[in-house]
């Protein structure tokens, strides 16, 4: 298996306004704080599969649109 | 007054703070008199009793959801990295209490005194900057 240096991408911020949420409310709605929101969109913090699929179902989009690896 | 996760987390955030503080001003005093007792011995448990009080009563007017949300995953990482670099510096702590003891600059009971404080405030210290760090 080749060894991987990606890092995780996120569109978070973008979809998060396109749905019209703040990050205090998309927190609420997933759970979480909302430093916990801040951190994934500022890339800080990398959130688990769990919270993943949980933001994805929130925002009514599929994880990809949210989550991509990058070079 | 409404209570939110936010709240649990600057309450958190506050009382972790200033237990730490009060366990580096008793480890530091101690050191300085040359006294396990540098002041009343009591006072950096009373303010860690105070501090978890404090934050189990902010959590309990807040409500189950906003607790879970102050305690969701970046807090439980947040807490992980802390308790991981508080085990090294402990070690480190060790040896270098035990250098004050070797070189005369601190008796045993001292460098219990010290050491017991200094662990205990090195681990609230390091979430409180990792926390503070994380939400910048």
């Amino acid at each position: 298996m080749k060894k991987s240096a990606q890092a995780l991408g996120n569109k978070l911020k973008e979809k998060r306004e396109a749905a019209g949420l703040t990050q205090a409310a998309l927190a609420e709605k997933a759970g979480v704080s909302r430093k916990t929101i801040n951190t994934i969109e500022n890339r800080v913090f990398t959130p688990s599969t769990l919270l993943a699929l949980t933001l994805a179902e929130v925002l009514g989009v599929s994880v990809h649109a949210i989550f991509y690896l990058e070079n | 007054m409404r209570f939110s996760a936010q709240s649990i987390e600057k309450t958190r955030f506050i009382a972790l703070s200033v237990t730490s503080l009060s366990c580096f001003t008793y480890a530091a005093l101690a050191l300085v008199q040359g006294r396990p007792d540098p002041m009343l011995w009591w006072i950096p448990g009373a303010f860690g009793l105070g501090a978890a009080v404090l934050i189990c009563a902010v959590a309990l007017l807040a409500g189950r959801s906003a607790a879970q949300a102050a305690t969701d995953e970046l807090y439980k990482a947040t807490s992980r990295r802390a308790a991981s670099l508080a085990y090294w510096l402990s070690l480190a702590l060790f040896a270098l209490v035990a250098l004050l003891v070797a070189f005369g600059r601190a008796d045993w009971n001292t460098a219990y005194a010290v050491l017991g404080t200094m662990m205990g405030g090195s681990y609230l210290a390091l979430f409180v900057w990792l926390d503070w760090r994380a939400g910048r």
